[in-house]
């Protein structure tokens, strides 16, 4: 597979010029290990790079827990433990010709087919697949080499020691006040204060006169999907299938997650 | 054994009236004798032919269950040529690993890779031990830290000790992982006799309880 063995190891023909201004949130971030790629621009114009595109193609997996990990040096690292069920097929390959933009979509989960509506059925069906509960889209930048109906591997994609980012829906903590949900500070407990959990001052006073909007109040907290960035493969077990990620992830076990290639600086830059 | 070769589900497929029939021996025939119409587990590569002639058998058995005994010789006699055939076809059938188990198993086979490079004795809060260390940065000599087991957290891979010792006068409390790679012995002294699974009263009380020469 191309696209895998791009992620996989480090691009080398990947263009970038040295003189784009953009203040997309990706520049401020440091170059890592690809300092050593050469900065000449290539000479034709690299296509455009948005930000929901992935740096490769990724898997779905599901959380199972967190354990220590000793290292050969002794060190204990914490490590999440995340399985992969019967899935990671790819079920649909889009290409700008066909759908305006390259992407390729897979599926995860193997379930009853008694489960999935008919057109999710004939849409599976369509390319001879298994029933899957879920269906998710890589956005990538050449969809080469990919098929519907076939298997992504674990051991193709990911190598111990590569960096991945991890996406989920977080867990849910309800209604929330504004110290847990956006750090406000308290107020004194004692001293004859009467505010101690409370927001505080939402505003200035005649002008503007009003509250703006997006000021940060009380309400629904986690429940979210978020992605956890940079967090590397420790270990990779190939009978049990199962790969140890160093860090938490968002979640608890059983909570599906979305494993990437990690978009670093070095491996694309969005032109603007 | 001829249980090796059924469906290893069914030995967890308890009947319905379990709770008032005499627990049998965990063989095919109690299971026989109980259920006249077998659930019929979900197959995922199990080899049909051989269970399907199993069924026949339990249903002859349910039928006629002083002749148990022979059918039951029967059975192990068929099976073992069963088994011969499979075995020679294809390797054993490895049952599917579940998720929710996987956890389970990998503190497991951590515990037991750790154990085979280095075997750690049976430790209980009031032993008196010896822990060697090896701090990575002075790989020359082994740290020795003595004190006696003030509580065992149970975690695992992560289970760990308190060591707690008056050293120069100070009381000090050390926390190990016991299956570190870096602890390279721990030998069991002495056991103090204690009716508590944490001492940590021992904080409180005199240092001379808490002191190990």
């Amino acid at each position: 597979m191309s696209i895998a063995s791009l992620s996989a190891t480090i691009p080398t023909s990947k263009r970038f010029s040295s003189s784009t201004p953009s203040s997309s949130f990706l520049l401020r971030l440091p170059l890592k290990r690809f300092s050593s790629l050469s900065l000449n621009a290539s000479p034709s114009k690299p296509p455009p790079i948005s930000a929901s595109m992935e740096a490769g193609i990724g898997l779905m997996a599901t959380k199972l827990g967190m354990m220590s990990y000793f290292d050969t040096t002794g060190q204990v690292i914490p490590v999440t433990i995340v399985g992969f069920r019967e899935g990671n097929i790819v079920t649909q390959v889009k290409t700008k010709a066909t759908d305006g933009y390259d992407a390729v979509q897979v599926g995860y989960r193997r379930i009853r087919d008694r489960k999935l509506t008919k057109p999710e059925l004939g849409h599976l069906e369509k390319s001879g697949i298994i029933p899957l509960r879920h269906l998710q889209e890589f956005r990538l930048q050449s969809v080469e080499g990919f098929e519907p109906n076939q298997r992504l591997s674990l051991g193709e994609l990911f190598k111990e020691g590569d960096l991945v980012d991890v996406s989920g829906t977080t867990i849910g903590k309800g209604f929330q006040g504004g110290i847990k949900r956006h750090n406000f500070k308290r107020g004194l407990m004692t001293h004859g204060s009467k505010s101690h959990r409370q927001l505080g001052s939402i505003g200035a006073g005649t002008t503007p006169g009003r509250v703006y909007p997006g000021k940060k109040m009380p309400g629904r907290m986690g429940g979210s999907k978020t992605k956890i960035r940079k967090l590397k493969v420790v270990k990779i077990d190939n009978e049990l299938n199962v790969v140890m990620i160093k860090g938490a992830v968002p979640g608890k076990p059983g909570n599906l997650l979305r494993i990437t290639p990690a978009k670093i600086v070095g491996k694309n830059i969005p032109q603007k | 054994m001829m249980s090796s070769n059924f469906l290893p589900q069914t030995l967890f497929m308890v009947p319905r009236c379990s709770a008032q029939c005499q627990p049998r021996k965990l063989a095919l025939s109690a299971l026989s004798l109980r259920r006249p119409g077998l659930v019929v587990a979900r197959p995922f590569g199990f080899n049909f032919a051989e269970k399907d002639k199993k069924l026949s058998f339990l249903v002859s058995a349910e039928t006629n269950p002083e002749a148990e005994a022979v059918v039951e010789e029967s059975q192990e006699n068929v099976d073992s040529v069963e088994s011969e055939e499979a075995e020679v076809d294809k390797p054993p059938f490895k049952p599917r690993i579940k998720l929710g188990d996987i956890m389970g198993i990998l503190n497991k086979k951590a515990i037991e890779a750790s154990d085979s490079e280095r075997p750690i004795p049976d430790l209980r809060t009031g032993d008196v031990v010896e822990i060697k260390l090896e701090v990575p940065e002075n790989r020359r000599r082994l740290s020795i830290y003595k004190g006696i087991v003030i509580s065992k957290q149970n975690a695992g891979i992560h289970t760990t000790i308190r060591i707690r010792r008056i050293i120069a006068g100070v009381g000090v409390e050390i926390v190990f992982p016991v299956y570190s790679p870096n602890i390279k012995e721990i030998k069991v002294l002495k056991h103090r006799k204690v009716r508590r699974a944490r001492l940590y009263y021992l904080r409180d009380k005199l240092p001379r309880l808490s002191t190990f020469k």
